[in-house]
């Protein structure tokens, strides 16, 4: 999968109609990535357990 | 002492007040002395107790409250400028608790930015410095908790514990802190994260930290350190333990509070509980997500308001989908399981509380904070909901404190302050106290 990008962040920022400075964009960029990277590997951890959803 | 008359509240508050006040410039741990209300409230408990008037042991009794939880008429800053005027109209109730016991609130003390962000020297009030090591920050986020409680400012404290803030502070500066059971104590009007976030006690002894609990939950915690441990089974994660490559001197710690724990004649037993590891992670997933929430409207409207770190702390959650947070919740599903399949064969949990021994080097770690990172022995116990607590159980060569965690099961508080009684008095390490005032005769008081 794809890393997510400063330009993409950006742009999901301000759909979430936060104001964030290109400074703060560069620092919380490599935050949001392995923060991402965590819940999909956890995603991918459950995904492989039967849930009660999926029966 | 105050029951019988030989000491009064209003001399103790007094003592305290001159205490914080010559200190505090170097320590850093206050955010806000109630002098005055502290002292109106001592006259009336020396009044109630002359009168036969007693409300229990902690009735005139000083405490201070982590600047997130909500006091009455008192600011409530969460050391944020977001806050910096904040009066609530009334007290949290943790705090309305303890008042009713008799409690006094003395300060209103410091803590990372929201309880969710590294600290810096710019912060609305710079950070607490570890009373052993004054060059060094006390770890967080309860820092001024346990910075104020290992100095002699105040005999007790409260904070909130949502990956490990009471129980690391805790350990690194030598005292006891306690996260209990989630939801046994009422955490509302603290600011934290609701699922995963607890008030506890910060102490100098499990003793007081009982006598905390009690008048937290009306429970009858202290009378329970009377009973015995009995040939308890105590389980060590190991694997888990070892993954984290604890320092050096946590690690011969830790073996060293394994060694008194088998003296006193429980049993040491290797267990592996799969996803520890995971619940961490998954943990911050959590934490992220409702620390966003929380403060989704304030990052649209007052961004610049945030501190520096605690701006892009506040904003990862936000990048964070709802399946994300479901499946971290479900990972916490899991794991409470196996930690409850494990606790029905053992009595106990241990670990070390942190992997590594300073403020500095969690702050290194916290480069990638949502693996676990320093809170990798910590966090998985809020995700899960079980009980645990910091015990001192160490000091390193360079004078930092060590502690030990020990986790109980869910409900169980009584038998696990036991066991961590029994521990604390077969060892010297809660009898050692900061050589801060020698530190600050030296320095000036800076």
């Amino acid at each position: 999968m794809r890393r997510l990008s400063k330009a993409k962040l950006r742009e999901m920022a301000a759909t979430r109609e936060l104001d964030v400075n290109e400074d703060d964009l560069t620092r919380v960029l490599p935050m949001v990535r392995d923060l991402i990277d965590v819940a999909r590997r956890l995603r991918a951890a459950a995904g492989e357990r039967p849930t009660r959803q999926s029966g | 002492m105050i029951r019988d008359g030989s000491l009064d509240s209003v001399t103790y508050v007094e003592f305290l007040i001159e205490r914080i006040q010559r200190l505090d410039p170097m320590l850093r741990c206050t955010i806000t002395l109630a002098a005055e209300a502290a002292l109106e409230a001592a006259h009336t408990a020396d009044m109630e107790i002359g009168r036969g008037d007693w409300r229990g042991p902690l009735h005139g009794v000083p405490i201070a409250i982590k600047d997130c939880i909500a006091t009455a008429g008192l600011r409530t800053t969460a050391n944020s400028r977001l806050l910096a005027g904040w009066v609530p109209y009334e007290d949290a109730p943790s705090v309305s608790a303890l008042r009713r016991a008799g409690a006094i609130v003395l300060a209103k003390v410091n803590l990372n930015e929201l309880a969710w962000s590294i600290p810096a020297e710019d912060d609305l009030r710079a950070p607490p410095r570890n009373p052993w090591r004054p060059t060094h920050y006390a770890m967080g986020s309860s820092s001024g908790s346990a910075v104020a409680v290992a100095s002699g400012l105040c005999p007790a404290a409260l904070g909130t514990d949502a990956g490990g803030s009471v129980r690391q502070p805790a350990a690194n500066c030598g005292i006891v802190g306690v996260k209990p059971t989630h939801g046994l104590v009422d955490s509302s009007g603290a600011l934290g994260p609701p699922t995963i976030c607890d008030v506890g006690p910060l102490t100098r002894s499990v003793e007081d930290a009982t006598l905390v609990l009690d008048a937290l939950t009306g429970g009858s915690y202290t009378q329970s350190l009377r009973g015995s441990v009995g040939h308890a089974r105590v389980g060590v994660p190991r694997s888990h333990v070892d993954l984290a490559h604890p320092d050096p001197e946590i690690s011969s710690a830790f073996s060293d509070a394994l060694d008194v724990i088998q003296q006193l004649g429980m049993e040491i037993v290797d267990v592996d509980i799969a996803g520890l590891a995971d619940a961490a992670a998954a943990n911050f997933i959590v934490l992220n997500a409702e620390a966003y929430a929380a403060h989704e409207k304030a990052l649209r409207t007052r961004m610049g308001d945030f501190g520096r770190s605690a701006r892009v702390y506040h904003l990862q959650g936000g990048f964070l989908s709802a399946a994300d947070y479901i499946v971290a919740l479900r990972v916490g599903a899991a794991v409470r399981d196996r930690v409850n399949e494990t606790l029905s064969t053992v009595d106990f949990l241990a670990t070390p509380v942190v992997p590594v021994l300073t403020a500095e080097a969690a702050r290194a770690a916290k480069a990638q904070p949502n693996t676990g990172g320093t809170a990798t022995f910590t966090a998985p116990f809020n995700l899960t909901g079980h009980p645990a607590l910091a015990v001192p159980a160490g000091m390193s060569s360079d004078g930092i404190p060590i502690g030990l965690q020990l986790i109980g099961r869910a409900g169980g508080e009584a038998y696990l302050l036991r066991l961590a009684h029994a521990y604390e008095q077969a060892t010297p390490w809660h009898d050692m106290h900061p050589p801060i005032d020698a530190v600050a005769s030296v320095s000036g008081g800076r």
